[in-house]
């Protein structure tokens, strides 16, 4: 099985997503996972792939922050935080002991890639536009336990 | 699209009822979203569901829009690639519409929506934004007083419970509840109640228990705060962990906010929380509003662009038509016609198109048909022209044609050979295409003025051979071309025969004549002979009466040949001014009262001059006369003379006995004469000297009896 773990960083530092998340409407960071096999001179090869989302909706009356974290468009589960740091750390932090299996592939022909999608944006003030990071990628390397 | 389809597609009433049809419920629908668009919440306008669809609408539009602009564009290069009539005016027009109609459009877009995107970050620059800030920090500010209060009740039960166990746990919480100011106060031991006070005024039955959850973030953090909204008001309840000796502990205290304060605190909460969204969503809200404004802007421009293909499509239809009908009419297609109607000018254009193509049509028949004609008309002048000139090149008589100014028209073969000139150049002037030696007739034919034909017998020497030509000239009387027709005909061996034929019977005449009083003195010599031989006594009444006779007979054939040789010795005429009327005197003065019952008489103009051999025209005169007294038993001869548009012209009439007309071929051929005693030269010499004169000599039967002589001289 493949652990995949990484942070989202500078993303609690942008006053339009703090406004966003205290605004109480639901502010969602999206990550796509991907495992691929690495083909030399030829296209990459997709092993598996996983949607994380996190959704935050604040409930301005109670001063409680709802997360729900839902992988592949289903609901895994639910959390209600108090604290703005500690909900964005929850956000940001992506810890996944068991998201993708090897299968019949050896760990060190596979690459784990990853890309958080995050506010809307939009182009001349008319065409969506998703901001989205660029894919990061590492390699996948056994662990000693 | 053909004319006909067009017209077709134009007047087919299912386009006229479901184009205004689909207009209107296109406005009808945008009326609607508009009024909804009024009803919905911020976050239905900024939700990602409706900036989809309208993303999507847009994306649609556009993509019209440029198919129906590339598609007319690309038609209308074609069309103008393979030269079809109207597609320039029609690029013009199309030209026209669009820039005219994405002018305005684009401009209000750009303007609106600016104005559109300004006005709602005006929005969120008002002092709103602080009034709202402040009211829920004062909201945030009351409700945590009132979360402290529960806390510092909880603190306290917390702090007795540590101090003293639970053993006055009962007037520990009744103190806390009485002098803290709180509705709930109590201890709980694993989620279970241990001790629980409420205030009686308190809603304490919607109040729900905490969950487990809740008591074990307590036990792992230290404290929690719990909200809760019922029915009647918003409970804030304040834990804090125990650690008692009976082990961990939770100390709770609450306090309910009725509905009158819970609701305010609420209201400026929400209504910040309200203003955050909004402010958050600001560029969604943008987005949509601009793409609202923007669909129905392309929506426009689609509608627009459309309109202005099918309109200039119409509009270009009949000038397309009409076009294409000039180039086929120009063409020679006469039988050409539009097909498409219109009610507009246009409509009075294509008529009048038709109109004047079924004219042109006309006209062109009528032409064809006259042009058929006047080909078979030219070509039967052709033949009739050629026909006439292979008669007038067969013919002996030589045959020339001249105009007013005497310029040769045209001249057969017989002219040329018959005058013995070179073949002339058509329109040569008369006086350079007769030589000199043709002076007579170059004189005669320039000086022919008359309307009336005339004819004239011509004596020329032509290579040095005598001639006799006998010329007759007739005028052309064509409309606007006048001329004259000269008609030649050489009479030189008519002349010659006649000439044998009247020497011929000339000297049988004259051997006639002669032999005539031989016979008579060849008697005479034959009864002297006898009478001599016989010794008959009357011989010498018979010498005397045969000499006599022999004498006779020899007197009158020297009268005869004393008659010929002056005959032959005609001498030449001398032309000179003379009065006609003494002429015509002097000869009537012979022969009045020479004949009992028979008078002369004159009519002429005593101050009538002319030109001629006063002696010869006397002689002539006298040999009329001679036989006009001759021929007359009683009544009266009448000489006249005149001048008329042929020249002068005298007659001899008298009402004698008349001359038969088989008598009249040879009455003026010499020595013909019905008289008995006559020489037969009279008449003979009289036609000498009116040939001489240029002239010519008619007889005629006078009315009611007798001959007349017309002798016709020109002056």
């Amino acid at each position: 099985m493949i652990a995949v773990r990484f942070d989202l960083t500078n993303a609690s530092a942008r006053q339009d997503i703090i406004t966003s998340l205290q605004s109480g409407l639901p502010t969602a960071f999206t990550y796509e996972i991907q495992l691929i096999r690495k083909r030399p001179n030829w296209f990459d090869e997709g092993v598996a792939e996983a949607r994380l989302e996190m959704i935050c909706t604040f409930n301005s009356l109670t001063q409680e922050y709802l997360l729900n974290y839902r992988r592949d468009r289903r609901l895994v589960r639910s959390e209600v935080l108090r604290d703005l740091p500690t909900l964005m750390k929850k956000m940001t932090s992506i810890s996944e002991e068991r998201l993708f299996s090897t299968g019949r592939y050896r760990p060190q022909k596979l690459v784990v890639r990853a890309r958080a999608s995050l506010t809307q944006g939009y182009l001349l003030h008319v065409v969506p536009w998703q901001e989205t990071t660029s894919w990061k990628q590492v390699r996948v390397r056994s662990e000693e336990r | 699209m053909k004319a006909s389809s067009l017209l077709q597609y134009r007047k087919d009433p299912r386009v006229i009822i479901t184009a205004p049809l689909l207009i209107f419920t296109a406005t009808s629908l945008v009326y609607y979203l508009i009024q909804q668009a009024k009803e919905l919440s911020p976050e239905a306008l900024s939700s990602r569901v409706l900036l989809f669809v309208l993303w999507n609408i847009n994306l649609i539009l556009i993509l019209g829009i440029v198919f129906v602009l590339l598609r007319g564009v690309v038609k209308l290069v074609l069309e103008r690639q393979r030269g079809i009539l109207g597609s320039r005016f029609r690029s013009k027009l199309v030209a026209t519409y669009v820039i005219t109609s994405l002018l305005p459009i684009g401009l209000l877009f750009f303007v609106a929506t600016d104005l559109l995107r300004v006005s709602i970050d005006r929005w969120f620059n008002t002092p709103v934004r602080a009034l709202l800030q402040n009211s829920e920090a004062i909201a945030q500010a009351a409700q945590n007083r009132t979360a402290g209060e529960a806390e510092s009740a909880a603190r306290e039960i917390a702090e007795a419970v540590q101090l003293r166990g639970s053993a006055d746990l009962e007037k520990d919480v009744s103190h806390v509840l009485r002098f803290h100011n709180v509705d709930l106060a109590g201890l709980y031991e694993k989620g279970i109640i241990v001790r629980l006070s409420t205030n009686p005024r308190a809603p304490i039955d919607e109040l729900p228990e905490p969950s487990t959850r809740f008591f074990e973030e307590v036990l792992s953090t230290g404290w929690g705060r719990k909200m809760d909204i019922g029915p009647q008001g918003k409970w804030i309840r304040h834990a804090v962990r125990v650690r008692g000796p009976s082990g961990e502990q939770v100390a709770m205290a609450g306090v309910f906010l009725p509905n009158n304060i819970s609701r305010l605190i609420d209201a400026n909460i929400i209504a910040h929380k309200h203003f955050q969204q909004l402010d958050s969503q600001r560029a969604a809200l943008k987005a949509s509003q601009t793409s609202l404004f923007l669909t129905v802007t392309l929506s426009i421009l689609f509608g627009v662009l459309w309109t202005s293909m099918y309109a200039s499509r119409r509009i270009t239809g009949p000038v397309r038509a009409l076009a294409e009908g000039t180039s086929v009419l120009a063409a020679g297609g006469y039988g050409h016609r539009i097909q498409m109607k219109a009610a507009d000018e246009f409509g009075t254009l294509i008529d009048s198109f038709n109109k004047m193509a079924s004219q042109l049509e006309s006209q062109r028949g009528e032409l064809t048909e006259s042009n058929t004609e006047m080909q078979s008309v030219n070509r039967r002048l052709d033949q009739e022209r050629a026909y006439l000139s292979t008669v007038l090149e067969s013919v002996s008589t030589g045959i020339m044609a001249f105009n007013d100014q005497l310029e040769l028209l045209s001249i057969n073969r017989a002219a040329i050979a018959m005058l013995n000139i070179a073949q002339p150049p058509g329109g040569a002037k008369l006086g350079g295409l007769l030589p000199d030696e043709l002076a007579s007739l170059r004189e005669h034919l320039m000086g022919l003025k008359e309307q009336q034909p005339s004819s004239r017998e011509l004596t020329i020497v032509r290579a040095g051979e005598l001639r006799h030509l006998e010329v007759s000239a007739a005028r052309l009387n064509e409309p606007g071309r006048g001329g004259w027709v000269v008609a030649i005909e050489d009479l030189t061996e008519l002349v010659k025969a006649q000439k044998l034929a009247a020497w011929s019977e000339a000297a049988r005449r004259i051997a006639h004549e002669i032999k005539n009083p031989l016979t008579p003195i060849q008697l005479s010599a034959e009864r002297i002979a006898r009478k001599f031989r016989n010794n008959d006594p009357g011989t010498a009444a018979a010498v005397e009466e045969g000499c006599q006779t022999i004498v006779a007979e020899v007197r009158h054939l020297k009268t005869m040949v004393d008659e010929f040789s002056r005959f032959a010795r005609m001498p030449a005429i001398h032309l000179r001014q003379t009065n006609l009327s003494q002429i015509f005197e002097e000869v009537a003065r012979l022969y009045r009262d020479i004949k009992p019952g028979v008078t002369v008489r004159t009519i002429a103009d005593p101050t009538l001059e002319v030109v001629l051999d006063r002696e010869q025209i006397r002689r002539a005169l006298v040999n009329l006369l001679d036989n006009a007294i001759e021929a007359t038993e009683r009544g009266e001869i009448l000489l006249s003379g005149e001048l008329s548009s042929r020249g002068l012209l005298i007659k001899v009439q008298d009402p004698g006995r008349g001359i038969p007309e088989t008598d009249k071929e040879r009455l003026f051929l010499p020595h013909f004469s019905t008289k008995r005693e006559g020489t037969g030269l009279g008449l003979a010499i009289v036609h000498r000297i009116v040939h001489d004169h240029d002239g010519r000599i008619t007889v005629y039967d006078n009315r009611p009896a007798g001959t007349r002589f017309e002798i016709e001289i020109p002056v």
